[in-house]
């Protein structure tokens, strides 16, 4: 999963990236308006951490401008907790609202929300056959042993899971696994998924030559 | 409290106006009236006795027999009377002044009366009879005699005395009350006195001539007196009818007045926090109340914007405050899920310094504000030379300005100012940063000093980026920060102190901006007048 982080303060900035890079999210960051909308329209995030307060162009501003073109869910942060503030953040087109200071770990469940809502899934437990997916806790069991998996390895089970019956592309992939600072080598992908079906069985991803990958094609 | 109202009290000043003014205008109807009734009453009185001295006069015969006797005929008397009446009624009228006019002045007078009468009378000769006779006694003229016999079986209204100065009575109706006859001494007038007296239910004349007999000629004017009290009723009556007519137009009409204050006083009291925005109607603009309610509109405004300047600041603050507070809570949540190498754990330690350092001198700078807007920072006021103060200023943040390649130019004249120094040298600096920290690189800054008339007038320019149009009538409020990133460092409030501590020494503070840079200018009175002599004047 790829989120985009939009705040100006640095130490806030770096903090976020690095808790949610720990989560396995891959992070870009941006330290205001500008740079932020340009990102967030340029690449397909799974999310956005918005500040409200930016330089240049703030966060109101940007929510209305990405909206023009993206549905990406939106988290707004902010330190206004009036309820003016946080309503005109929900009708604005915000799809979550964190009132600053906030926990991290209430971040993480709400961003982790905000991504499986959009992928058309409510609830944190996905099953595909014997394997079952737990989002929140970010393991992986089949036939109810746990099976250990890499961050990345986990990061593409879990992308694979929340498009389920639909194919995934590799770009799909490279865009929503690896940030901007990854070091994106083509056969990166192909590792990951063979790794995956030593651990989960071979039968779990579906090869689409030339396409991309797909899981639970036979429900 | 209900009749301390306004409507109230103007409705019993109404009352008691109304009250007044009827009593007064009843009062005086009804004496006028009164008076009237006494002065025909008392002219009838006079003519009557006028009369009776005419009779007198012509029957005068020495005493005793010269008697009035009023029992006449009796069979006869009702038919006379009435006809007598009719007489009287016709005739008084016209004759009514005449014969109050002449018939003292001039005695000869009375015959004239005599032919007219007997002419009236003539063609009823058979009743006369039993008067001729005894008109030898007393004959008194026919309008009148008729007047003291009286109905069947009452007492007549009228009654007459004739009496000399020694007391002795000549003549008196029947009817006449036993009364303590007055004498009089005028011997120095020769002519008739008469006077009018009231006796109870009487009312009485009296002729009193020097070389005739006195007449007094009473009447009960009992059913006169009737007749005023009925009238004074109805004055009562009208003026109680004028007065709740009154009452009720004046209710209606302090109604209509005080409406719109009760809809201004409704409308002001559901104004409150959560609808500043409403306003007061003003329809009634020309109107003293249109002025009232657009005086408070006007205040309401005032109100308003205060209010949102308030809520604008104090969410400002609370966010510059949670800013800091959210790296330090993050950052230590995320130092504490896992073990970290010791340089880690070092780093997030000096993030959370960081942003605590920021926390206190935000606290700081929002108690400084605070402290200047309720007047409790006590400036300390004594005379220095800006010039000494200003170029400490300028080493303090030199270190910064090299670190950058930028050249502080300040050559001052000295100046003794009367200030508070330290607050002061906190504006220096403050500006003195700021013109670093939008400076460019290798540029330079201009410190300049002047004394001009009463004023001193400091100016820093620097050669930096500017400050565009849109931002510079707004640098001096509260977190104003324009394009400003937080990562540049400052909370917004550097420049809405100094204005603040400026403007408590009564000086002015104003920003100039084009592409060149930004110059600003600080003119403070050099005579320390402001908050230090006020606390020095107050008691």
């Amino acid at each position: 999963m790829r989120v985009l982080i939009v705040e100006d303060e640095p130490d806030l900035l770096r903090v976020l990236s690095e808790s949610l890079r720990e989560e396995g999210y891959a992070v870009d960051v941006a330290a205001d308006g500008a740079e932020g909308l340009y990102k967030a329209t340029s690449w397909e995030y799974d999310a956005l951490v918005l500040d409200v307060m930016l330089p240049k162009v703030d966060g109101w501003a940007l929510l209305a401008e990405l909206r023009k073109s993206k549905s990406t869910p939106v988290l707004m942060l902010t330190a206004r907790d009036a309820v003016s503030d946080r309503v005109r953040g929900l009708d604005s087109g915000a799809d979550d609202y964190l009132v600053k200071p906030f926990e991290l770990a209430e971040l993480a469940a709400r961003l982790r929300a905000l991504i499986r809502r959009a992928a058309g899934s409510s609830t944190a437990l996905l099953e595909i056959g014997e394997i079952s997916i737990d989002t929140a806790a970010r393991t992986v069991t089949r036939c109810g042993e746990p099976v250990d998996l890499t961050a990345r390895e986990y990061a593409l089970v879990e992308l694979l899971a929340l498009h389920r019956g639909r194919l995934v592309t590799r770009t799909m992939i490279y865009e929503h696994l690896f940030d901007e600072d990854d070091d994106t080598l083509s056969n990166l992908v192909e590792v990951h998924v063979s790794n995956i079906r030593k651990k989960l069985g071979r039968d779990f991803i579906t090869t689409r030559r030339g396409q991309g990958y797909i899981v639970g094609e036979n429900g | 409290m209900f009749f301390r109202s306004i409507r109230w009290r103007l409705q019993i000043w109404h009352a008691t106006i109304l009250v007044v003014v009827l009593t007064i205008f009843g009062g005086t109807v009804y004496y006028l009236q009164m008076q009237m009734r006494m002065q025909q009453i008392d002219a009838e009185l006079h003519r009557t006795a006028e009369m009776v001295g005419t009779g007198v006069r012509r029957a005068f015969r020495p005493p005793p027999w010269m008697r009035f006797s009023g029992g006449g005929p009796r069979p006869q008397g009702a038919e006379r009377r009435g006809r007598d009446r009719r007489e009287r009624d016709e005739a008084s009228l016209p004759r009514e002044s005449s014969a109050d006019d002449e018939a003292p002045a001039t005695p000869p007078s009375a015959p004239e009366v005599e032919p007219q009468e007997t002419a009236d009378t003539s063609p009823r000769n058979a009743p006369r009879t039993p008067r001729e006779r005894r008109s030898t006694e007393l004959r008194l003229p026919e309008e009148i005699a008729h007047l003291f016999e009286g109905e069947e079986g009452e007492t007549p209204r009228y009654y007459f005395i004739v009496w000399r100065d020694n007391g002795e009575i000549l003549h008196k109706s029947p009817s006449a009350p036993d009364l303590e006859l007055p004498t009089f001494d005028s011997e120095d007038s020769s002519s008739l006195v008469r006077i009018e007296r009231q006796r109870g239910e009487f009312r009485e004349v009296i002729h009193d001539s020097r070389f005739a007999p006195n007449i007094l000629v009473g009447r009960s004017i009992r059913p006169d007196l009737l007749a005023q009290y009925r009238f004074g009723w109805l004055i009562v009556g009208l003026g109680l009818t004028v007065l709740s007519a009154g009452l009720l137009g004046g209710m209606l009409l302090s109604r209509r007045m005080i409406a719109p204050i009760a809809e201004i006083s409704s409308t002001a009291a559901e104004i409150s926090v959560s609808n500043l925005s409403r306003r007061l109607n003003v329809d009634e603009a020309d109107s003293e109340l249109g002025s009232l309610a657009s005086t408070l509109n006007e205040m309401f405004d005032r109100l308003e914007q205060a209010f949102e300047q308030q809520v604008r600041f104090t969410a400002d603050a609370s966010h510059e405050l949670r800013t800091p507070l959210a790296v330090i809570l993050s950052h230590t949540e995320l130092a504490l899920a896992r073990e970290r190498s010791a340089a880690d754990y070092r780093k997030t330690i000096e993030t959370c310094r960081r942003a605590a350092l920021r926390v206190k001198s935000l606290v700081e700078q929002l108690l400084t504000l605070a402290r200047l807007d309720t007047k409790e920072l006590s400036l300390e006021y004594r005379e220095f030379d800006v010039a000494a103060c200003l170029y400490e200023c300028v080493e303090l943040v030199r270190p910064l300005a090299e670190q950058r390649g930028i050249r502080i130019e300040c050559e001052l004249p000295s100046l003794l100012l009367t200030g508070d120094s330290v607050r002061l040298g906190q504006v220096f600096t403050n500006l003195l940063t700021n013109a670093i920290a939008y400076n460019r690189d290798r540029g330079r800054i201009e410190v300049s000093l002047a004394g001009v008339e009463s004023e001193a007038i400091i100016t820093v320019a620097d050669t930096g980026i500017g400050i565009p149009p849109e931002h510079l009538p707004h640098v001096f409020e509260r977190f104003y920060r324009g394009d400003a990133s937080r990562s540049e460092g400052g909370s917004g409030l550097g420049l809405a102190i100094c204005k603040s501590i400026v403007e408590a020494h009564c000086g002015t503070i104003t920003a100039m901006s084009d592409h060149r840079g930004s110059s600003f200018q600080i003119r403070l009175p050099r005579e320390g007048v402001g908050r230090g002599e006020d606390e020095t004047s107050s008691p």
